[in-house]
């Protein structure tokens, strides 16, 4: 390998050019101010007309074709009277997108979900996506 | 507030880590649970300094302030600290000739006309004219080179005074003009906390007879480290040395610290941590990286001297060389203390194209052992970064090349002496004095711009306590038969280096690499 080829490739992978740049686990978060991402409009009627299209034709296919969710125990729900939280045991990015659209659309409808203001909420576009596809609000964890 | 040093925990997500590696860079992944030690960020600079360069000499420690210290027809000598500080050179105007101009200003103005000034080079190379240029600045130079500015010469008999011995029957003596000056004023950069304090004169105006007394195997194998003067014989026996000094001429003391911004565009990238590189920070390592193979040695060499640093001074204290000294040690701790939990089975560093000995010079195999074992090492305070028995993996080209001009008994020492032995105490008892003595040496030490004739052995001296304490040493990327002769083994890459440790350290050492720059100094607990 040429040592042009074998510098990029160094950096490429090491500072994961094309993917979210990660510091180490270790590493204090910086203290930032905390800032302000409006959502509320993620929640109005057209947003919600939005996320449920984006979900039936986006999400859903995309979910069944990685894993096969199975839901136990639904009935529990109607037992519920809202508000609820809903706990995921965080394993990965797909954990919020499959539990949401195991819920019966009347309970997703209505469904709004936590994320990590310093990872989803770090710019315009990913907050924007993150708050219009699966209804997220910020939730600040200033420290590691 | 400047951000503290850190200690990074390698895991997944850490980008690869960059290290010197002689003229170049390398970037290097490390095994997932090792350690990394950064450097706390730079210090603010000090805005006015020509304000506090005045305040110092008006408001000096435990001593009156400089005015009333000049008196006309009084003899007045200035000793500066020379080539080896700091590293890498700083941008001009040298701090060194900024405050002499001042001390200049106020001995006009006291009347004193036998002024003369010294580079303390001990038994370093002398320094060039246009070296010294730069370091005192134009008007200095044109006004009293050459004939009342020069380098010390520690081995010219007539200008030698002998102060007598300490209660340890230490030698003392030191340039004859600085003795029987009715002041002297010394000017210091103090880079690391091994620098300074009663050193700078009893070493930098010594001879050899004077430096002989702790620049041995046995003083350095009792300093633990040399960078920690409280745990120092080579500090203890200075001290000593320095109130015999005291006892002969008064000395006012100018200390000075920096912050560690050692690197400014384009090599900012060097001083930061890698997860903080940004886009434009890993283009300009891959320029340079790419630069760097690309060139011969030589043109690289010459590139990388000319690299000024932007340091910004963040201290001055003037006046009684103890107090002074107290001062500069906490204001070099507060820039360059990291604590460290723990010692590791290996240490990993990369070692710079530049040391004390080599500014506008090669980094010779011999002066590549003192910076790794010697200054590398060295840089802790409690216990060392390594633990004993444990290996200690260094990035450096290691090449057989030596400058003739700079380091002659160099190129004997690693023909005639390594090929004996590398044993600190056989070649200290075998073959020192032989070298210390050598006319020709001497001729090119006083005469040429040649390191005095011992000056090798020093460097070994320097490396003895790791050498004492470390299991294995292994050079990546250095040369395979220069390596073998200086004793320690080479690998061609980490990864092989590790594979070796593993016979000392075991199969799941654990790691602590040493990122640099910026500089700093371990505080292991």
């Amino acid at each position: 390998m040429s040592g042009i080829v074998k510098d990029l490739r160094t950096l490429q992978r090491g500072f994961r050019w094309g993917r979210r740049p990660l510091a180490p686990r270790n590493v204090p978060l910086p203290d930032l101010a905390p800032r302000d991402f409006p959502t509320a409009w993620a929640r109005t009627p057209a947003a919600k007309a939005a996320r449920a299209a984006i979900h039936e034709a986006v999400m859903k296919p995309l979910i069944e074709s990685q894993i096969r969710p199975r839901v136990h125990n639904a009935h529990v729900l109607s037992t519920l009277a809202p508000p609820v939280i809903f706990y995921a045991n965080h394993s990965s990015h797909l954990d919020a997108p499959t539990l949401l659209l195991s819920l019966p659309p009347s309970w997703r409808d209505r469904t709004a979900v936590g994320a990590a203001a310093d990872y989803f909420f770090d710019v315009w576009w990913r907050a924007a996506a993150t708050a219009l596809v699966i209804n997220a609000f910020p939730v600040e964890r200033p420290s590691r | 507030m400047s951000r503290p040093g850190f200690v990074l925990e390698v895991d997944e997500r850490t980008p690869p880590i960059l290290f010197h590696h002689g003229e170049n860079f390398r970037l290097e992944k490390l095994p997932l649970g090792s350690r990394v030690v950064y450097g706390p960020d730079p210090l603010p600079g000090i805005g006015d300094v020509d304000a506090a360069i005045e305040h110092a000499l008006l408001n000096p420690l435990g001593m009156e302030p400089l005015p009333s210290l000049l008196r006309p027809g009084m003899r007045l000598t200035i000793a500066f600290d020379d080539i080896s500080l700091p590293l890498p050179q700083m941008r001009t105007p040298d701090i060194r000739g900024r405050i002499i101009e001042h001390v200049l200003r106020h001995a006009a103005r006291a009347g004193v006309d036998d002024v003369r000034l010294y580079v303390a080079n001990s038994l370093h190379r002398r320094m060039t004219a246009a070296e010294i240029k730069r370091a005192v600045g134009e008007r200095v130079f044109r006004s009293f080179w050459p004939d009342a500015l020069q380098n010390h010469d520690a081995e010219d008999r007539d200008n030698l005074a002998y102060l007598g011995k300490t209660e340890h029957g230490e030698d003392v003596e030191i340039n004859k003009h600085a003795a029987e000056s009715d002041l002297l004023v010394y000017v210091n950069i103090n880079l690391v906390s091994m620098d300074g304090g009663h050193k700078s004169v009893a070493v930098g105006l010594g001879s050899y007879r004077s430096v002989k007394p702790h620049h041995n195997v046995e003083t350095m194998l009792q300093s633990k480290s040399y960078m920690d003067p409280r745990h120092s014989a080579l500090h203890r026996s200075c001290d000593r040395m320095g109130k015999i000094v005291e006892k002969t001429v008064k000395i006012f003391h100018i200390e000075t610290t920096l912050n560690n911004r050692a690197f400014g565009a384009p090599f900012e990238f060097l001083q930061k941590r890698e997860w903080e590189w940004t886009l434009k920070d890993q283009a300009a390592y891959f320029a340079a990286k790419r630069a760097n193979d690309r060139t011969p040695v030589k043109t690289r060499r010459a590139m990388f001297h000319k690299i000024a640093a932007p340091y910004g001074l963040t201290g001055i204290a003037a006046g009684d060389v103890d107090e002074v000294h107290t001062v500069t040690l906490e204001r070099v701790h507060r820039q360059q203390i990291v604590e460290v939990d723990g010692q590791a089975d290996v240490l990993v560093a990369g070692l710079p194209y530049i040391g004390p000995y080599n500014v506008n010079s090669i980094m010779n195999p011999i002066l590549a052992v003192c910076e790794g074992l010697g200054y590398f090492f060295n840089m802790y305070r409690g216990k060392p970064l390594v633990r004993q028995g444990g290996v200690m993996i260094m990035f450096h080209p290691v090449r057989n090349e030596f400058h003739s001009l700079h380091h002659p008994s160099y190129i004997d020492f690693f023909e005639q002496v390594l090929s004996v032995s590398t044993d600190p105490e056989t070649i200290q008892a075998k073959f020192e004095q032989q070298f210390a003595e050598d006319e020709w040496y001497r001729h090119l030490y006083r005469t040429g711009y040649a390191y005095h004739g011992v000056h090798p052995f020093y460097m070994w001296y320097w490396a003895s306590h790791a050498m004492a304490h470390l299991g294995d040493v292994i050079y990546v990327g250095g040369d395979r038969s220069t390596v073998a002769r200086l004793g320690f083994r080479s690998a061609t890459t980490l990864a092989d280096a590790l594979d070796m440790a593993s016979e000392t350290a075991g199969r799941s050492p654990r790691i602590t690499a040493m990122r640099t720059p910026p500089l700093w100094l371990a505080e292991v607990r």
